[in-house]
């Protein structure tokens, strides 16, 4: 689990540190953050470092949520790179999971997925979308307006 | 307030409705609404290719792809209005006049309007559609199965004419055979995606064939082993004793619905034709079968039909015998067999037969198959089954009979089987298929000679004369006691039985009479008779008034509720209902009612 560290520590282990626009720290393990593609691309360009990793678009409480999907998903197979199935329909269903995290108010939700399309978290970004079109399904144009 | 997800995000969400579920056109629609931003958002091509992919093109791909692409929200938008045309023109059909001028206008929106959701089954039930149901689904089913007959004959037309320029399209026998199904209500394009596609349904076949050991001709006797095997497991074998000329086994869609019910033990099985059918269209799938170049074809040899596999560009055929135990017949083993009943080892019978002489020999088999009366063990076939049968048997001997077009004068002969087969279509259409009087007028009469054109093209007048009406009205006398839509059970012979029609006495033949012995009846022929539905099967009988009971039979509820289930009820009823006494009516259809106002 991710945890607020108050120092910018040196994070050795396989340890990451991330600061938030809101200047939190948050030190996680390597293979959680990874799940972000921003940030492990960004690992893999700067190579080992110690350096905390600035994160200007996510506040704290928007990024322990976002870690909390990276810790519960980070045994995750890679997603297979798009297949080539006919009709491929994002027809998955939210895991239960996933739906019991999701459970948030509308503005969490929004800063969610804008967090995660930040981060490109792929398919937290599809669970936060997949979200938003149950909400407007079978809803009439004020209603939707309303979002 | 919560923050505004930016446009692309905003995308990425409607993204998410899928595309396949009935809710998602009007929720994109709601969402156009919203603003002129959400407007172009919602218009994407992106959010509507998919659903027009699975919406309109799951079976067949779009007639015109230049649009689709062009602007897919666009697009769609004509196909649902066509749906709701076609779904709206149902409605109307159901009136008694003037049903010609919509099933015109329903072929102008021709294959498109096939797969409409709008009339699927589950839209026509009790519950949605109280008032009618019975009689909008009936017509449902008619115009669906009018467009798909129209379909069929095309593509047997295409067919016939590859064939008269000595070619041949790849999946022409698989879909020439297919297409009799579609005379039955059964949409052929259905099975590639539902029971072919090989890596959805058959994934164990492709790893089984993902390299073939040996080299040559035993690589394809190795290929063979393996489709058979497969087909075996799943009970897709020969037919048993005695169930050989079932009406079924023709139709690769019920054979392969049965063999799945009967996963356990023996099953029904079926015909040569039929499974070396399946085996060439499985092969033809095989990834495998692209990569090495493996053709499979059927293989006319007397008495059955064998599949033969051969590399491209070479005619060394490997034959199978799907239909029996051992797969792979040697060539020489064939000679001996055709030495063996006498007939000549001519070339014909061990090369690969044309899907023209396939479809023929199919409408010859059908042909035997409604003459021996089974249509699956056990049951006999049904009128209106038995009819549409024969009337695809009709269409296919007619068009493949027919001389390819510009093709000079026809030989007498020719012209004799022709006019037979003219003869079958022009009666069938009189008494079954009045609302196909179009296609005698354009592909039959033209090719007629002599007094057959004349008579063709008056009974063609006289069905669009009596599509018009008025029809003569039969009002309710003394003497008729039972009401249109009373259920009954017949005093003699005890079947269960709902009224649709009278006369004020018996207007059957004399030899009908005769041959019932109707004089010997206490009232005799003077009485008047009913036409009525029999609820357990759907037939039709004439019925003498003193027959008629009125007495409540102990089962009548499930009797009723099974015969719901009747093909062409709906032509007579819209619904069922309660009568005071607790007893089950029928309501007349409107064109019952126009028939019989007081009734």
């Amino acid at each position: 689990m991710a945890s607020a560290s108050g120092s910018g520590a040196a994070t050795g282990g396989g340890k990451v540190t991330l600061t938030t626009s809101d200047a939190e720290n948050f030190v996680v393990e390597r293979d959680v953050a990874n799940r972000s593609v921003l940030i492990r691309n960004m690992l893999e360009d700067v190579g080992e470092s110690d350096q905390p990793i600035p994160l200007p678009n996510v506040s704290a409480n928007v990024l322990k949520k976002v870690l909390e999907w990276c810790e519960h998903h980070k045994k995750d197979p890679e997603p297979i790179a798009e297949d080539l199935d006919d009709n491929r329909r994002k027809t998955t269903e939210i895991s239960d999971w996933d739906a019991k995290f999701i459970q948030v108010d509308q503005e969490m939700l929004f800063e969610i997925i804008l967090a995660a399309n930040y981060l490109d978290i792929k398919p937290l970004l599809d669970v936060g979308c997949k979200t938003v079109a149950n909400m407007i399904k079978g809803k009439q144009p004020e209603e939707i307006r309303k979002l | 307030m919560a923050p505004q997800l930016p446009p692309e995000l905003v995308l990425c969400c409607l993204q998410q409705l899928d595309p396949a579920d009935i809710q998602t056109i009007p929720t994109l629609v709601a969402a156009a609404r919203v603003s002129t931003s959400f407007a172009a958002l919602a218009k994407a091509a992106v959010l509507w290719r998919p659903v027009a992919d699975a919406q309109y093109h799951r079976h067949r791909p779009p007639s015109d792809r230049a649009p689709f692409e062009a602007d897919a929200f666009a697009y769609t938008a004509s196909r649902r209005r066509k749906d709701l045309r076609a779904r709206s023109l149902v409605r109307e059909l159901q009136r008694p006049y003037n049903r010609l001028e919509l099933v015109d206008e329903l072929r102008q929106l021709g294959s498109d309007v096939i797969e409409n959701r709008l009339w699927a089954p589950s839209e026509f039930t009790e519950d949605k559609r109280p008032q009618s149901w019975l009689s909008l689904r009936h017509w449902a089913n008619e115009a669906r199965r009018t467009l798909l007959r129209d379909e069929a004959i095309e593509l047997w037309r295409a067919i016939a004419e590859r064939d008269a320029r000595g070619e041949e399209a790849d999946d022409d026998f698989e879909r020439g055979l297919d297409a009799f199904a579609a005379f039955r209500g059964i949409d052929p394009t259905l099975l590639p995606r539902e029971r072919y596609d090989v890596y959805r349904h058959h994934q164990e076949l492709v790893e089984a064939t993902k390299t073939l050991p040996f080299q040559g001709a035993q690589q394809l006797e190795y290929l063979a082993n393996e489709v058979h095997e497969h087909m075996k497991r799943l009970q897709l074998g020969p037919a048993l004793d005695g169930t050989f000329h079932n009406l079924d086994n023709h139709y690769v869609d019920i054979v392969w619905s049965r063999a799945e019910l009967h996963r356990e033990g023996e099953t029904e099985g079926t015909l040569p034709m039929t499974l070396v059918a399946i085996f060439c269209s499985l092969v033809r799938r095989l990834p495998i079968a692209r990569e090495l170049g493996i053709r499979a074809r059927p293989i006319g040899f007397p008495g059955t039909v064998l599949a033969g596999l051969a590399f491209d560009g070479s005619s060394e055929w490997t034959y199978c015998n799907v239909f029996k135990g051992t797969t792979i017949v040697r060539p020489a083993a064939l000679r001996e067999m055709l030495a063996a009943v006498g007939q000549p080892a001519l070339p014909e019978f061990l090369e690969p037969a044309s899907a023209k002489a396939m479809c023929l020999r199919v409408a010859r088999n059908i042909l035997t198959s409604i003459r021996s009366g089974d249509q699956s063990i056990g049951v006999p076939i049904g009128h209106s089954v038995a009819t549409s049968a024969l009337y695809s048997v009709a269409h296919a001997l007619s068009v493949f009979s027919s001389p390819p077009s510009g093709g000079g004068a026809p030989q007498p002969f020719e012209r004799g089987v022709q006019d037979q087969y003219a003869g079958w279509l022009r009666s069938l259409v009189q008494s079954e298929f009045p609302l196909d009087v179009s296609h005698l007028e354009r592909a039959v009469a033209p090719a007629l000679s002599g007094a057959l054109a004349r008579e063709t093209r008056d009974l063609c007048a006289a069905i669009r004369a009596d599509d018009q009406g008025p029809r003569e009205q039969k009002l309710v006398s003394a003497r008729i006691r039972w009401r249109i839509g009373h259920v009954f059970e017949h005093r003699l012979f005890e079947y269960r039985a709902v009224i649709r029609g009278w006369d004020y006495r018996c207007e059957a033949s004399e030899e009908w009479i005769q041959q019932m012995r109707v004089d010997s009846l206490p009232y005799g022929r003077a009485q008047p008779f009913y036409h009525v539905l029999v609820l357990n099967d759907g037939s039709s009988r004439y019925v003498a008034h003193e027959n008629v009971t009125d007495f409540a039979f102990a089962d009548e509820d499930a009797v009723v509720e099974r015969a719901l289930k009747i093909d062409g009820i709906g032509k007579w009823f819209r619904r069922r209902e309660r009568a005071e006494n607790g007893r089950w009516v029928f309501v007349p259809s409107e064109e019952v009612e126009a028939e019989y106002p007081d009734s």
